[in-house]
């Protein structure tokens, strides 16, 4: 009898608990919402800022990708990411743009780097 | 009389000096003249011995049929394609553009030497006066611009078909590339460099694919030997569907290993030319030619 | 009142989860829409050995089940006997330049033309050869 008595308690808490849990976990998920949508609106100057920074990133790309085209050792590849981080960049996807123009700094450098390295050692590498 | 005597001394001393130095000098550029001839031909006996070594039982002069040389299995197949080869048209369209008279009345005729006694064996060739090295196809567009035609697209097309012409007339002439002075050995030395040079993100030289590693299977692609590519230019291959320059090539390669192509007949890739030919000096005027 | 109470309860934690997994689901089929069975960090690394956009290992090495392999490097073979520490394994990938300067094998990780991420699935994948 006493047992039943404590298993209805603890079947109520249960519930009860779930209920709450479940109503918690609504408004958390309308409460991100909401606070992501005010963060937008909040931090358009923000956005502008990063716009600046990523847009200087592509300055610096081209920058770099000019100057392994210049001793002819420019990768296939390092225009693409350029171009694809210049759209980004238009489509206001500023972390991406910056993404890929970081990714297109470091290939230029990479060529750079074996432009220097064959200027220096390709005679180690011949037959003869 | 001492006074006198002293400068005498002085005068001759002058003039010793002088002539001293003058013959140093001379037979210093005498000695750098023979000392580059020498280096290219070292270069030129290296290179075939490296190939003779590593692939021993075929004759070197067999390397111009390219990576037929080495592949019998497909060496068979690749001589019927020849019966009828697909690059027949090209030939005989470029002998009619060949044969085409400028506005000015002149044609190419007038630019290079007799076809009867071959043309491409001479080419490329290092004008001394211009300082630059001169490709058959670049030689095509020179004498269009002297004669004020527009000059043609590298790579395919007339271009090409004009090349191909001059080939097909050279047929059987041995390759004979010459080494005029020092400016020239400077262009072939940037030729060599660019050759054993790694480039593009899979950081590959020439060198590796088409003589380290030459007769090795990439994928399903047996890798041919850089000793003869140059003898059997122009090429059709069924890849591309058309024919195309020993520029065309390297472009594509360039792109295979993730490089960005460099400009066709520019500098760069005349000067790899002017290297690579004479590294296969001696041998067959066997263009143009098909592949795979 | 007791099943008033349930009858609440449930409808609210139907609520709850209806909205959890269609939010999920519409996550799921945005980002892959294809990916039903997650593959294992080792089929994936196979995936990225054979792919020759990405590894194309099989352009120079021979591999048990590969197709049209190439034969210019060595054979991946018993890779735990020939490679005991995994970093040896990955730093070969990663940049072989490290221990041959002259090397043919590409630089993948050093050039960007894979990323750690995958070069430890490729490393993950070898160690099954």
């Amino acid at each position: 009898m006493i047992k039943n008595k404590l298993n209805e308690i603890v079947s109520h808490k249960t519930k009860l608990l779930v209920l709450i849990l479940a109503i918690l976990s609504l408004s958390a998920c309308e409460k991100t919402e909401s606070e992501t949508s005010a963060n937008d609106s909040a931090s358009t100057e923000k956005v502008e800022q990063i716009t600046s920074e990523s847009s200087n990133l592509i300055a610096e790309a081209n920058k770099q990708s000019a100057k392994a085209k210049e001793v002819g050792f420019e990768w296939s590849t390092t225009q693409k990411l350029i171009d694809q981080a210049q759209q980004a960049e238009e489509a206001g996807d500023t972390k991406l743009a910056s993404e890929l123009a970081n990714k297109a700094i470091k290939e230029s450098k990479n060529s750079l780097a074996q432009a220097k390295y064959a200027d220096e050692h390709w005679q180690d590498h011949t037959i003869n | 009389m001492n006074l006198i005597k002293t400068n005498k001394f002085h005068w001759l001393a002058g003039i010793a000096t002088l002539l001293l130095s003058v013959s140093v000098h001379s037979q210093n550029n005498e000695n750098k003249q023979s000392s580059f001839q020498e280096n290219v031909k070292e270069d030129i006996q290296e290179f075939r011995d490296f190939y003779s070594k590593k692939f021993s039982n075929i004759d070197i002069n067999e390397f111009k049929d390219g990576v037929y040389a080495i592949d019998a299995k497909s060496r068979e197949q690749w001589l019927e394609i020849e019966e009828f080869a697909p690059y027949e048209i090209s030939v005989e369209e470029g002998e009619e553009a060949f044969g085409e008279t400028f506005a000015n009345g002149k044609s190419y005729i007038d630019c290079f030497p007799k076809v009867e006694d071959g043309i491409r064996q001479n080419y490329p060739y290092f004008n001394t006066e211009t300082n630059q090295v001169i490709t058959v196809e670049l030689a095509i567009n020179q004498c269009r611009k002297t004669n004020n035609e527009k000059p043609l697209a590298f790579g395919n097309g007339t271009l090409a078909d004009i090349s191909a012409y001059i080939s097909f007339a050279s047929r059987g002439q041995l390759l004979d590339i010459k080494l005029p002075n020092e400016k020239a050995y400077d262009a072939y030395m940037a030729g060599k460099k660019f050759f054993y040079s790694k480039r593009g993100q899979l950081n590959f030289a020439c060198a590796d694919c088409h003589l380290q590693i030459a007769g090795s299977m990439l994928r399903a692609d047996l890798l041919s030997p850089a000793l003869g590519h140059p003898t059997a230019m122009p090429v059709y291959r069924s890849n591309w569907g058309e024919l195309g320059t020993l520029h065309t090539r390297y472009a594509e390669c360039n792109k295979n290993v993730r490089a960005q192509p460099l400009e066709l007949q520019g500098e760069d890739y005349r000067n790899l030319e002017y290297f690579q030919t004479m590294m296969s000096q001696g041998m067959e005027v066997n263009g143009p030619s098909s592949r795979k | 009142m007791k099943n008033k109470f349930n009858l609440i309860s449930a409808v609210i934690s139907f609520i709850a989860l209806a909205t959890f997994s269609s939010i999920s689901i519409a996550e799921d089929s945005a980002t892959k829409e294809t990916k039903q069975i997650e593959k294992t960090d080792i089929e994936k690394g196979q995936d990225l050995a054979f792919t020759r956009k990405k590894g194309n290992c099989l352009a120079c090495h021979f591999v048990q089940g590969g197709t049209l392999t190439g034969n210019t490097g060595p054979a991946l073979i018993a890779m735990k006997a020939r490679f005991p520490e995994r970093e040896v394994l990955y730093s070969q990938v990663f940049d072989a330049r490290l221990k041959n300067a002259n090397t043919i094998m590409p630089p993948f990780g050093a050039h960007g033309a894979l990323s750690k991420a995958e070069i430890d699935l490729i490393v993950t994948w070898l160690y099954t050869l």
